[in-house]
This record gives C-alpha cells, sequence and structure tokens, in this order.
C-alpha cells in the first residue's frame, strides 16, 4: 500500500504526525511517502525519514497515495489532489465541519476521523486529552505570573480535559477545587478567590446558543481580581463557551486581556507542546496504519474499521 | 509435555475460581476463550462464573473445560484477578506459573510462598503499554465505586457534601468524577496539603484517601492519626481506596476490610478500607478484565512462556530453580 505522511501546514503548527522510528517497520512493507520539511517543526531531518526507508517527496504525491495520514484535518485544495477511493486519516470532527465533509464527498475519499477510533471499552486510542489539560493548566500559571503554590485553582468539569488541569494544579502545589454542574449555575458565589478559572466542560454543540444564559456573565468578571486568569480548555466556537467574554483563540496570539483578566482558549491545545505531542501521537497512530496497511481495509483491526466512513459510497455522518 | 511448552505449541491454561468471602468475580469469561481454546488446553474451575450469571455450560460451548480445582491448579499457566492462597500453592506444580494481580512488594509474604512452592509469576499490574500505562487495570473504577459507597455510608444528602480527596491520580480521578456527578463540592488535596491535614480535615464530610504511597513511605509516615479524627463531625466518612495490607496506609486507623463487611467506626467516624473495591460491581469488572486479559493471554500461549511479549516479560518474575 501506498502511505502519505502529510505535513501540518496551519500557521506555526509544528507536529507531524508520524516519526522515522514507528515508520521504519511500516516501510519494510509499504512505500512510505512523506511530504518535504514535514518533521522540520520538530526538528526531524528529511533525510532522517529517509533512512528510515521513507521516501521523500512533494506534496502532490503524498496526497495522490492509498491511504493519506495527517493531524489536522485536510484543506479544500489538498482533498483535489486526492484520488478517488482514498483514504484520508485525520482528526476531522466532521459533525461541526460540514464544509469538510461536503469536500471529501465530492472527492470520494474514504475517510477515518482519528478521533473516532476506540477501544472496547470506548476509549479513544489517538488522543492527547489529557495532555491538552496540563497544557492549558501549565499555560494559564505562565500567564498567572506568580507562585503556583499560592495559587486558588478553580476547574469546572470532570471530564478527562479537567484531569489534565486537576493533576498539574496539584503537582505545582496549588489549591484545587473542582466544580460540579450546579456550581456552574451560581458562578457569582465561586468567582471571588479564585486566581485561575478552567472551563472544562464539554458540552455538545448547541444551534439556539443565543438564548442560552452564560455561566460566568461579563458583569462576573468583576469579582476576580485583576490579573487573574481564564483557561478555557475546550476552545469552543464563538458564543458558545461557559464564560461570555472568551473566543477562540490562536497559537499567534494565545491569550488577551479584557477587564483585567487574562483569557485564553487556543484551538488545539496540543499544538502548544509539538515535541511531546508528536511522539505520542506518532506511538498511537503507527501500530493503527500498520495494521491497517498489512491487511487492507475490509479485514482491518476492529477499532480502525469501525471509525471508517465510506463517504465515497454516501454513507452518511451520525 | 515440557518440550510443548518451550515450543509454544499448546499449553495447558487454568482459570481458577475467586475465593474471597462475598467475591463474584471471574477474571475470563467464555467469549475471550474461544479463540484461545481453539488452540489451546484451557479449562476453568467449576462454578467459577457463578457469581456473575455463567454456568459452566457456556464455558463449555466456547471449548473450555470445567474441571476440579485440583486440576487446575496443575496447569502449566493458572490466571485469576486475586492472589492464590498457601493451600491452593501446594497444588501447584513446580515451575508452574500464576498470572494474577500480586502487588508483592507490599507483600512480602506472598512473594515468599511463590519462592516456597517455586512457582514463577506475571503480575498483572505489572503489564504496560508503550506509555507506561497499565493495561489491566480498574483503577478509575474502584475511586467511582469507592465514592459511591461513601455515599452510602454517610447517609446525608450528597449535594451537601464536602469531599476531600488525596491524591490526583487515576484512582483519586474516579472519586473526583462520581463525587462532582453526585454534586458535591469536591477539594482535591495536594502534596503539601497532605502532610497538614490538621487543617484540613475540619469541615470535611468524606476524606477520601486515594494515594499511592510510596512503599518507602508505608509505615513510616502518617498523614492523619487517630487523635486528629476529633476534627471530623460524628458520622463522617474515611474511605481508603488503596486499602493496602494492614499497617500500610497512610491514616493511621484505617485496616483493610472485606466486600462483606465493608465499613466500621472508630471514635464516631466510619471507615471503609475494602481490599478489592472493584468486587463492588462483580459484572462489569469481570468483562473489563477479561475484555484486557483475553488478547494478552492469546499472545502469551501462542508464543510460549519462553517468548512472552516484553510488556509482559517486565512484568513476569521467575522462581529459582
Amino acid at each position: 500500500m501506498k502511505i502519505g505522511v502529510a505535513a501540518e501546514n496551519r500557521p506555526l503548527e509544528k507536529r507531524v504526525i508520524l516519526q522515522p522510528d514507528e515508520l521504519r517497520p511500516i516501510a519494510r512493507r509499504h512505500e512510505v511517502l512523506v511530504e518535504r520539511g514535514a518533521g522540520l517543526g520538530v526538528g526531524i531531518m528529511d533525510w532522517e525519514y529517509e533512512v528510515a526507508g521513507c521516501k521523500v517527496v512533494p506534496r502532490d504525491k503524498v496526497y495522490a497515495a492509498n491511504l493519506v495520514v495527517r493531524i489536522k484535518e485536510p484543506k479544500p485544495g489538498e482533498i483535489k489532489l486526492m484520488r478517488p477511493h482514498c483514504i484520508m486519516m485525520s482528526m476531522m470532527h466532521l459533525r461541526c465541519e460540514p464544509e469538510l465533509e461536503a469536500n471529501l464527498r465530492r472527492q470520494k475519499v474514504i475517510a477515518i476521523p482519528l478521533e473516532n477510533i476506540k477501544d472496547p471499552f470506548g476509549k479513544r486510542l489517538v488522543e492527547a486529552v489529557l495532555e491538552s489539560g496540563r497544557i492549558g493548566m501549565e499555560y494559564g500559571f505562565k500567564l498567572w505570573g506568580k507562585d503556583p503554590a499560592r495559587a486558588m485553582v478553580k476547574i469546572m468539569g470532570y471530564g478527562n480535559m479537567s484531569r489534565g488541569a486537576i493533576q498539574a494544579a496539584a503537582r505545582k502545589l496549588a489549591r484545587v477545587e473542582v466544580l460540579n454542574r450546579k456550581q456552574f449555575l451560581q458562578m457569582e458565589r465561586h468567582l471571588p478567590g479564585t486566581d485561575i478559572l478552567v472551563d472544562a466542560v464539554n458540552r455538545p454543540f448547541r444551534r439556539d446558543v443565543e438564548k442560552e444564559q452564560p455561566f460566568v456573565t461579563r458583569k462576573m468578571l468583576e469579582l476576580l481580581r485583576r490579573g487573574s486568569v481564564i483557561v478555557d480548555l475546550v476552545s469552543n466556537p464563538e458564543r458558545h463557551a461557559p464564560v461570555e467574554t472568551m473566543r477562540p483563540t490562536f497559537l499567534s496570539e494565545p491569550f488577551y486581556v479584557l477587564g483585567g483578566i487574562y483569557h485564553t482558549s487556543l484551538w488545539g491545545w496540543p499544538a502548544m507542546d509539538p515535541i511531546n505531542i508528536s511522539r505520542r501521537y506518532s506511538m498511537q497512530v503507527a501500530p493503527l496504519v500498520k495494521a491497517f496497511a498489512d491487511r487492507g481495509l475490509n479485514d482491518a483491526p476492529g477499532p480502525v474499521k469501525k471509525a471508517v466512513i465510506r463517504l465515497d459510497k454516501g454513507e452518511k455522518v451520525v | 509435555m515440557i518440550f510443548n511448552i518451550l515450543k509454544g505449541n499448546s499449553l495447558k491454561i487454568g482459570i481458577a475460581a475467586e475465593r474471597r468471602p462475598a467475591e463474584k468475580r471471574v477474571v475470563l469469561l467464555p467469549q475471550q476463550l474461544r479463540r484461545l481454546a481453539g488452540r489451546h488446553r484451557v479449562m476453568v474451575e467449576k462454578g467459577a462464573g457463578q457469581g456473575i450469571g455463567i454456568d459452566d455450560h457456556a464455558y463449555k460451548a466456547a471449548g473450555v473445560r470445567p474441571v476440579d480445582r485440583e486440576r487446575v491448579y496443575a496447569a502449566d499457566l493458572i490466571v485469576r484477578i486475586t492472589a492464590p492462597n498457601e493451600e491452593e500453592f501446594r497444588l501447584m506444580r513446580p515451575g508452574s506459573t500464576v498470572m494474577c494481580m500480586l502487588h508483592l512488594r507490599a507483600r512480602p509474604r506472598l512473594a515468599a510462598l511463590f519462592r516456597k512452592y517455586r512457582i514463577n509469576s506475571i503480575a498483572l499490574e505489572e503489564i504496560r503499554d508503550v506509555f507506561g500505562e497499565r493495561m489491566v487495570e480498574a483503577l478509575h473504577q474502584t475511586g467511582y465505586l469507592g465514592m459511591n459507597k461513601a455515599f452510602d455510608l454517610w447517609q446525608g444528602d450528597p449535594e451537601k457534601a464536602v469531599v476531600k480527596i488525596m491524591g490526583y491520580g487515576h484512582v483519586a480521578w474516579g472519586a473526583i468524577q462520581a463525587a462532582a456527578r453526585k454534586f458535591a463540592r469536591v477539594i482535591v488535596l495536594n502534596k503539601r496539603e497532605i502532610t497538614q491535614m490538621d487543617k484540613y480535615l475540619s469541615g470535611t464530610d468524606i476524606l477520601v484517601n486515594a494515594l499511592n504511597w510510596p512503599y518507602n513511605l508505608r509505615g513510616r509516615v502518617i498523614l492523619v492519626k487517630r487523635r486528629m479524627l476529633r476534627r471530623l463531625k460524628k458520622g463522617s466518612v474515611i474511605l481508603d481506596l488503596i486499602a493496602n495490607p494492614e499497617g500500610q496506609s497512610p491514616i493511621e486507623t484505617c485496616r483493610p476490610t472485606t466486600l462483606e463487611n465493608i465499613s466500621y467506626e472508630v471514635d464516631g467516624t466510619i471507615h471503609a478500607c475494602c481490599w478489592g473495591w472493584p468486587g463492588l460491581d462483580p459484572v462489569n469488572i469481570s468483562r473489563r478484565y477479561s475484555i484486557q486479559i483475553g488478547p494478552i493471554l492469546k499472545q502469551i500461549a501462542d508464543k510460549g512462556l519462553g517468548k512472552m511479549p516484553a510488556n509482559v516479560r517486565g512484568a513476569y518474575t521467575e522462581a529459582a530453580k
């Protein structure tokens, strides 16, 4: 099978999905095509891929492979380079991205969203959720700027994302309180005394969000001391955040100050720690790619097979 | 026979029943054994699955032979969840292997039994994936089940409870989720705060110990002393999720209890320190372990005990010849 390893090409994005160490055993049986400069952001030179048995090629060759692998979803121009009935394996979050779905469908691409590959217990096999929480929390401490051991950290939500934040905060000896769903509705009681507020509430995408009352309104910011920090780990689309004044930020400008309060809501927290995250993804994705390539689409291992969406045959996204 | 094991052709595998009081779990379900039984001689102890409603016929249908206890322990590889007792050790043949939860560093007497009877061991808790995470575990479930039990024992309205949790690993995580879902106030105590428990006990309704307490501190450093219990209201609960062997908990008044008799009272404070919290949900936990252990066992059996995969070899201790 021809496997294309695409470069991530968002501004300031440094990660790469697969590294030479993990590609070596795959390249023994398959033709692995790596996009030129794909690993540069995390310090991997093209020749390191070549030594591992891969071919370094320009972009159009990568996207012409049978299976194209990358972290972030491809852009429209890149999808046009793909051949019909070939496979795209990347993070997709198709339910929030109808346009991406339409583009893939038009090109007759088979989609394997990485976030849908799960073990028998429903746990994602390719993820950096805990790490996202840790990275976001650490960035929050950085913005706050004082001794973390003196911080009062309140964390809204108790999913896996929150777990990373709790661990990171407790390790730095901060005081940690976890807020539950009823407490979200009384934030005016919980904001005073908070130095860093972390939003880790994973809520389903809602259409009529306009009518909803955010948990933390613009007015409530006055209850926080100046220089306090609000970290949004979920990086909700604009107006979807439980904090009224929060909007997504990007690597080029990860935070902004409003009413004396630092706001940060990075779209894709893992990108802030490219080296560790790339290594993690590579170790998680490589065995899946290998099994998939060795056995083909029909005999693919269960977790991968279940994630396949045959957009080329008109299958719907659920 | 021995020749067969070395070549990895066919292995005699015995699935043992658990034998703690009120323990209902079983380590492997018929579903996960079917493929294994196609290539190896797999036996199950009669009645092993009864606790969770799986009878011997279901095993038989999967190609697994229900046999007497003696035959199970005479196998090349014996699999169960909890460690065997001395009586069961006597049934084993020297040089055979037991795969179960061991925690040998905390249990020198158990380690001595393995040496005495010259039995090899594979510690389920030491089998790790490439990230160093345990592959066979119910850590989150331990915290979750334990926390819900603590609310039962506390008897008050969970929404009014102040829950303080020592630790922030996998087990603590389960407790945090269970408490937050019941709308309790949840405070996570960090490494500095757990050394000032005099200060943090006041106002606590449920104190949770979820610390993976380092071996070198066990029995030496006590974080919650008996006299500190005065700071708790009558009827408060101390939940010890890591119910180490006797005398190793960082809470002075905690000693391991069993599923049958989960809690006891000291100075007006209820203590719950079950050894084997996952036993509270035998059906789901058995299924979980079975799904986790099935593929690992198949790999071991197919390759033979002499050629175990690297992550299993790290969990393997060979008895001295």
